[in-house]
């Protein structure tokens, strides 16, 4: 670099942001003003660009105090320079983050003590810098609340220096007399050769979860009462109502029995429509009731293979197979964790429908399964008159029913009760079907249990 | 030994309307029997104790016992019959509505012999009666009572 030696050779390579500033020391100096000369200024090196000089010097007056000679240093400061304004650019990108972020960050040395805390954690305790740093962090306000919390707290510091993450659930109070709930972490920092050198404390307000949660649990309970109630309600319902019916039907039988003279053809049709309607009654109780029991979760769950229910199924509809000539074909069957007696009436009613719906054909039906990755799909078809799409969502409402009394007998709750028993089990089910070309049932069960 | 000679048969039922079915039941059936009907468990305890106006009542070979649920009167009959040596011998058939198998287990837990299902059609009803008689009166043998 070529140096300056005159003033006007020098304020020719000065920057000209730098001038004023630089020719006022200079002058601040040798005027008396100030008592030392430091002067830092941008000066055009031969290459066209501006360096970062620092200059000192020493000004030597004579005897008489007036300005003799100058001697000065210049040290090129560029590099310098610009790692302080690259340090200073990136000390604002960090507190920018770590003043932004509304988690809570500090900086903890290793012994427990709070070098940094960023502005959400204060804000958070209502409190100042100066109130918390540069102390031991158990004793600052958000910790001094609580003796367990705080031994907590030196027990993850002291993991923590070994080099160990530890985190745990805390309370902070709030300046309004309130608590917030923290997930609360310390994170270890090492240098090069795996030392720890200082501490992260770190926390997530999570009050907000933790309200939904005991909402959620407050709310599961509520339902789960209902659901007793409900239950308890059917049980008392059912029972309550079965006796006026069998005094209606009973006694209809005996003017039936005893005073068939009595009464002509018109009138023994009259009974009889009324006892039918009182037993169909009897039927829907009898139905309701189970399809309340469903909902009891007192039995206990195996982990069988389905292969079992269906076979009690079968055997239960041994007769009704033989009389329609139906055939059942049955592919391997999974293990999967049930209600063993549930189950059976699910393939109850499944392979009864499938008898009683066939067509003109000999029923003919057929049950596999899929693995579908997380749960089993077990479909059961038929080759009976099927269901047209339209009706696919309805098969399964309680007492729903697609035919008349006359062509197919029935209450119509088999299938709601099936699905019932499906989802309790964490499953779901659904038709696919064509009409004329029979109908295929998807069972849906979770290979794990639900919990 | 196995005879069909008239048997005594108490039923504790106490709805009216459900009583008199069940004797018109008894009396259609192949079994002469003489049934008392107490109206509920109280006056059951009381014939079967022979007490106060009960005095004279026969001891029963047979015991029908309706438990209409939810309200279970009969319970307590059958709680106190098994804690009696001698009463307890006489077995006891209970008629329910319910098929329920936790109130089965309760009804055989507390003592009964046997558990029947009511049917609610009455053809039915009265075969039940039938079948249940032809077991305890011809198929089964009876305790002697030693009083």
């Amino acid at each position: 670099m070529k140096i300056p030696t005159s003033r006007e050779d020098w304020k020719r390579h000065l920057h000209p942001d730098d001038i004023d500033n630089a020719t006022q020391k200079t002058w601040d100096y040798i005027e008396g003003r100030s008592e030392e000369y430091e002067s830092s200024f941008r000066l055009k090196h031969v290459q066209g660009t501006y360096r970062w000089i620092l200059s000192r010097g020493k000004l030597f007056r004579d005897d008489n105090g007036n300005p003799g000679r100058f001697i000065g240093v210049h040290v090129d400061v560029t590099e310098l320079r610009e790692a302080e304004e690259a340090q200073a650019r990136s000390e604002t990108r960090f507190r920018g983050i770590f003043n932004q972020t509304f988690q809570f960050i500090g900086l903890m040395t290793v012994d427990g003590t709070l070098i940094d805390a960023n502005r959400a954690s204060l804000e958070a305790a209502g409190i100042s810098p100066e109130a918390v740093l540069n102390k031991p962090f158990w004793d600052t306000v958000w910790w001094s609340h609580s003796t367990e919390l705080q031994k907590r707290l030196q027990q993850a510091v002291r993991k923590a220096g070994q080099g160990q993450f530890d985190r745990f659930e805390a309370t902070h109070p709030t300046p309004d007399g309130g608590t917030i709930f923290v997930d609360f972490s310390l994170k270890p920092v090492t240098d090069e050769n795996g030392e720890v050198v200082f501490l992260i404390p770190e926390g997530r307000d999570v009050t907000d979860i933790k309200r939904f949660e005991q909402q959620l649990k407050t709310r599961t309970e509520e339902l789960e009462q209902s659901n007793q109630e409900l239950q308890q309600f059917a049980y008392v319902a059912s029972h309550d109502l079965q006796e006026p019916l069998r005094t209606i039907v009973g006694f209809c039988q005996l003017l039936q029995m005893e005073y068939s003279e009595a009464i002509d053809d018109t009138g023994k049709m009259y009974i009889e429509t009324i006892v039918d309607g009182g037993k169909r009654m009897q039927r829907l109780i009898s139905d309701l009731l189970e399809y309340s029991r469903v909902g009891r979760t007192d039995n206990p769950r195996e982990y069988t293979s389905l292969r079992q229910p269906v076979d009690e199924a079968m055997a239960l509809l041994h007769s009704r197979i033989q009389e329609n000539d139906a055939r059942v074909t049955i592919e391997s069957l999974p293990e999967v964790w049930i209600d063993h007696a549930q189950m059976i009436r699910v393939f109850q009613n499944l392979i009864g429908n499938a008898i009683k719906y066939h067509g003109e054909k000999d029923p003919d039906i057929r049950i596999w399964c899929r693995d579908s990755s997380d749960a089993w799909k077990i479909y059961v078809s038929d080759n009976g008159i099927g269901i047209s799409e339209e009706f696919f969502d309805q098969v399964f409402i309680i007492f729903k029913r697609l035919h008349t009394r006359d062509a197919y007998p029935g209450t119509g709750i088999g299938l709601a009760i099936c699905k019932r028993i499906v989802e309790r089990h964490g499953g779901s089910m659904r038709l696919i079907s064509d009409t004329n070309e029979g109908s295929t049932f998807e069972l849906t069960l979770p290979k794990q249990p639900p919990a | 030994m196995i005879q069909n000679i008239a048997r005594q048969i108490l039923l504790v039922e106490d709805s009216p309307s459900d009583a008199h079915l069940a004797m018109r039941a008894f009396s259609q059936s192949t079994f002469a029997s003489t049934v008392n009907h107490a109206k509920d468990g109280a006056e059951a305890l009381a014939m079967l104790r022979q007490e106060g106006d009960f005095h004279e009542c026969p001891r029963p070979d047979l015991i029908f016992l309706d438990l209409n649920m939810p309200r279970v009167n009969g319970r307590q009959v059958l709680d106190q019959l098994q804690m009696d040596p001698d009463l307890g011998l006489i077995p006891i058939v209970v008629l329910s509505t319910s098929t329920d198998e936790k109130d089965v287990l309760n009804a055989y837990r507390l003592g009964t012999s046997s558990y029947v299902v009511k049917p609610v059609d009455l053809n039915e009803f009265y075969r039940v009666i039938e079948a249940v008689q032809n077991y305890w009166f011809k198929l089964c043998a009876l305790p002697v009572s030693q009083n």
